[in-house]
């Protein structure tokens, strides 16, 4: 039997190099397409602004000459549109970026922060901070600490159903169980709010939208977006691993509850400070992700700096929509639902075995 | 590089399913868990990689207990193969082979060219290194078995653990999958592996730990204890074993079950 021997076999080994996060293309095309978006969007509205107005007074404000510009077309573009459509990019960006890691740790392709009760407990948080009148910072911190109680419970109680395993179906109906359970409770809030100020405030919040975005809630976001998405990032080699299953990552060397605590934590960071800003806007989630790894595969590495990008342009262009269809906004919430939804189901029906 | 089992009682929530284990491995020996279904070999396997606390008794690697290494620390002596499964993920081929080395890299970083290169070595060894851009999860059972085996050499490991690394293969693959593990275990590596056919410790030359449900588990070279007797008291099938002789006078064994009618 000592016959066997390894014989290094004919194919020549090419000299490898490591490649670096995505390929340096389809970066390059997104963040084309991200700038293209963007230019846009600041001309869409109500009040026209055509391209060469746009260009010319970006390029004063560069060069600092403000006063020349116009000071209507001053307050449409620098304090309303543009701090708007940055702070759209950021969350599509975040909520992206927070469904891809939770789609990595769960080891499913089909999980998103709102359907493991992420949104639900993070508008509850954030509900009750509004009804007692706190300000930007504690309904972050409020909106993170129960969506982080909204998590946890589902993760609990979806392995006591499942004994121990991590059976997606479990998680998927605990996550429904306790997202309805954070809706009552929002309801209460609602209920009990006053009509006059407080009710119509938390309703609107809820149904989600970046109408009084501005540029104080982009020095809000940056911090915390900052502080979520750094680590994700940083570890997103490791997340192929960990989608694996435990025993085999661990036979890999990973310490696994360390690392899907930091990802749980970054990802739910990520998934609050959206809600708190922007209130519930489902489903970016879990449809970027997805997208995303149509363009470049599974690899976290590369689909996570993806995902950022493709959900900052889905988000910009959905409130582009929300904002100007009608003369009357429409709530974003609404539309990534009217969108998400058939999408959903349509990924369950085109979906692979193993996936629920 | 030695790995020494101890008195080793192991099983889930303090109830023993084995008791009493001691054994040693040297580099280059192969072992066979052999035993009914459900008699605890998985268990066996789990706390030798430190998925299950041990009950009683230790592992020893070089004569250190394992019991508090550090995982990352573990996985640069111990690899593991498990059984043939899908991920949700459609990774390639390489991706996953990549993955063996992260007990090697920073716990923030990527791999590096040195270890893209390492990937390819492993998959050329096997000769599988076509393989390398397709998807693993549109692969043939052997061709699977063969990336999971890639990745465990990539892992540099001087042990090397398999949870049935022929079952749910084809004839063939079978055997290839064998001379893999032959040939692994030529290069100095230290190999335990549970199968559900008793030929194969024959055909790995193996030291043999035959687990049965009411005695003490048998331990010992294939020959000895792989034998009509002890495959009747483990398994409760009568057995016939066969000796043998190829063309240049190596003995070979095969054991054939007996049915009732």
């Amino acid at each position: 039997m000592a016959d066997y021997e390894l014989v290094a076999h004919t194919h020549k080994i090419a000299d490898v190099k490591a490649p670096c996060f995505a390929p340096l293309s389809t970066m390059t095309l997104l963040v084309i397409i991200f700038a293209t978006v963007l230019a846009a969007s600041c001309t869409f509205g109500q009040f026209g602004i055509s391209c060469t107005t746009l260009l010319h007074s970006v390029i004063l404000k560069l060069t600092g000459n403000c006063e020349q510009i116009t000071h209507a077309v001053d307050t449409v573009i620098f304090k309303i549109r543009l701090p708007r459509i940055a702070v759209a990019s950021i969350i599509g960006g975040a909520m992206a970026l927070a469904g891809a890691s939770y789609q990595g740790t769960f080891k499913n392709p089909m999980v998103s922060p709102d359907i493991l009760g992420a949104s639900a407990g993070a508008g509850f948080g954030a509900a009750i901070a509004i009804l007692f009148s706190f300000n930007m910072f504690f309904i972050q911190v409020s909106a993170f600490a129960l969506s982080l109680i909204a998590v946890s419970l589902t993760l609990l109680v979806s392995r006591i159903i499942a004994k121990g395993s991590t059976a997606i179906i479990a998680m998927i109906l605990t996550g429904m169980i306790v997202t309805s359970l954070f809706s009552a409770l929002i309801s209460i809030i609602k209920y009990v709010a006053d009509p006059e100020s407080k009710l119509p405030e938390i309703t609107f919040w809820l149904m989600g939208g970046l109408g009084s975005a501005n540029s104080s809630d982009v020095l809000f976001l940056l911090p915390t977006i900052t502080l979520g998405a750094v680590p994700l990032l940083l570890v997103s080699w490791r997340m192929n691993i960990l989608s694996l299953g435990d025993d085999e990552a661990e036979s890999l060397g990973i310490d696994i509850m360390k690392l899907r605590l930091l990802v749980i934590a970054c990802s739910t960071l990520l998934t609050a400070s959206c809600v708190s800003i922007c209130g519930l806007v489902g489903w970016v989630g879990l449809i970027i992700p997805h997208i995303s790894r149509l363009i470049v595969g599974p690899d976290f590495h590369k689909l996570l700096p993806v995902s950022i990008l493709v959900g900052a342009i889905f988000l910009v262009i959905v409130d582009d929509v929300a904002r100007c269809l009608f003369s009357v906004e429409i709530p974003l919430g609404i539309i990534t639902s009217i969108i998400g939804a058939p999408f959903f189901m349509y990924m369950l029906i085109k979906g692979k075995k193993g996936w629920i | 590089m030695k790995l020494e089992i101890d008195n080793l009682s192991c099983g889930y929530n303090k109830k023993a399913a084995l008791k009493n284990i001691s054994l040693k491995i040297s580099p280059g020996e192969i072992l066979c868990l052999l035993g009914p279904n459900g008699v605890g070999k998985t268990t066996f396997l789990k706390t030798i990689l430190g998925f299950l606390e041990p009950i009683e008794g230790e592992v020893r690697i070089e004569g250190k207990n394992i019991r508090s290494w550090p995982k990352k620390k573990l996985a640069r002596y111990v690899g593991y193969i498990p059984q043939a499964h899908a991920s949700p993920f459609p990774f390639s081929v390489m991706d996953i082979v990549l993955m063996g080395r992260a007990a090697h890299i920073g716990n923030f970083s990527k791999p590096s060219a040195h270890d893209y290169r390492e990937a390819e070595e492993s998959l050329d060894k096997l000769g599988i290194l076509h393989l390398r851009e397709r998807i693993y999860t549109e692969l043939s059972g052997g061709e699977r078995q063969m990336v999971f085996i890639a990745r465990a050499i990539s892992q540099k490991t001087h042990i090397l653990l398999m949870d049935e690394p022929t079952s749910s293969l084809d004839f063939g693959n079978q055997a290839r999958v064998l001379s893999q593990i032959n040939a692994l275990a030529s290069t100095g590596l230290s190999i335990i592996m549970t199968t559900h056919a008793p030929d194969h410790s024959f055909l790995c030359s193996a030291q043999v730990v035959l687990i049965c449900r009411k005695n003490e588990p048998r331990i010992g070279n294939a020959e000895d204890i792989v034998t009509e007797n002890n495959l009747h008291g483990a398994y409760g099938v009568k057995v016939k074993i066969n000796e043998s002789y190829l063309d240049n006078g190596t003995k070979i064994h095969s054991c054939i079950p007996l049915l009732d009618n």
